[in-house]
């Protein structure tokens, strides 16, 4: 997911930072600054989230939890996930700053998108619940394979090449982060029910 | 309730337990560095050539760099991608076929014109996560600060 300096091509670069731009300011625009405490701390989870690798067969899988900070986030998933992926490729050298933009919007847009697909199922029960945040986690992960696999195919990859090695690679991780999200969401439902009945932040 | 998540759980478990080192038969895997590319073979353990088959490269902190196919003659080149050092190949041939080659740092060194990249801590670095941490928070307390000068500005 995080894609590293130099792998992708200069207007491929260009469009990913004006995309996330355009999503940052959105998310800005429409984030309820009285929330700016969950946006951090769930700035502060995604952080966190990708630093710990586990292995798996030939490579090694992380959580990325753009599911989770879609669902709880919204729109403001965008700035919070730019942040977090800013002191990830400052502090420990992920993705790199070129890539910054285009690795903002290929974990931002799928936790947007799982927002609106996921979130509003939270409030109909316990089943629905569970089933929709384990395919808010699963997706968001699933749709950003694929948008790195766009951004290479676009760089000049072969996009069915790419595109299977990094969902292939990252299917275990996808499961893993279903059911993360799933407990994390029936936690928080448990918990703090405010955080999830209340709309967007 | 119990139900669900115990379904749950066991579907995770089963698909983290298919993904894990099946018993892969072994198939060579050679790569070098060449004019700015990134070259290499795989054969299988019979003298075959891999024809086109999925190459994945990895860097030290296990990251996807780069991904191809090999060609009719199981041969393979691309633009050399960058990462740290040393890299992962692995060639799957097929359902319980992998190669793998490690490319070292002193492999990939003269082809990158530069001292490889050093290599992160090894470990998870604590002082930098709470660093970074402590940056999240501070920003959302600037926001805030923003926030409330805006809010007494607009009412003055």
């Amino acid at each position: 997911m995080h894609i590293s300096e130099g792998v992708l091509s200069a207007p491929v670069l260009a469009g990913g930072a004006a995309l996330s731009a355009a999503g940052l300011a959105l998310g800005l625009k429409k984030m309820d600054y009285d929330r700016l405490p969950r946006v951090a701390l769930l700035s502060a989870v995604f952080f966190v989230a990708s630093l710990i690798h586990l292995p798996v067969g030939p490579s090694s899988v992380h959580l990325v939890l753009n599911g989770l900070v879609g669902l709880l986030l919204g729109w403001a998933a965008f700035p919070a996930i730019f942040v977090g992926l800013t002191l990830q490729a400052i502090l420990f050298q992920f993705g790199g700053l070129t890539g910054l933009g285009v690795n903002t919007f290929s974990m931002a847009l799928p936790a947007v998108i799982c927002y609106y697909a996921c979130a509003p199922w939270l409030r109909r029960g316990r089943a629905a619940l569970l089933l929709a945040s384990f395919a808010a986690g699963f997706g968001s992960v699933l749709l950003a394979a694929l948008l790195t696999a766009l951004s290479l195919f676009l760089s000049g990859e072969a996009f069915l090449t790419s595109a299977a090695a990094i969902v292939l690679a990252s299917l275990p991780g996808m499961a893993l982060e279903g059911v993360i999200t799933s407990l994390a969401v029936f936690f928080l439902r448990q918990a703090r029910p405010s955080l999830l009945g209340a709309g967007p932040v | 309730m119990a139900r669900y998540t115990g379904a749950i759980l066991a579907a995770a478990l089963a698909l983290l337990l298919a993904a894990g080192p099946a018993a892969a038969h072994q198939i060579k895997l050679y790569a070098w560095v060449e004019k700015g590319r990134l070259m290499g073979e795989g054969y299988t353990p019979g003298g075959g050539k891999i024809q086109n088959q999925p190459l994945e490269v990895y860097d030290a902190n296990g990251r996807l760099i780069a991904a191809a196919k090999t060609d009719e003659q199981g041969a393979f080149s691309l633009a050399l991608p960058r990462g740290p050092a040393p890299w992962k190949l692995v060639l799957k041939a097929g359902p319980g076929h992998l190669g793998q080659y490690q490319l070292s740092a002193a492999e990939l060194a003269p082809a990158q014109g530069a001292p490889p990249q050093a290599r992160p801590p090894e470990g998870l670095p604590l002082l930098r996560v709470a660093y970074g941490l402590a940056m999240i928070a501070a920003l959302a307390g600037l926001g805030m600060l923003v926030r409330t000068w805006l809010r007494r500005r607009r009412r003055s």
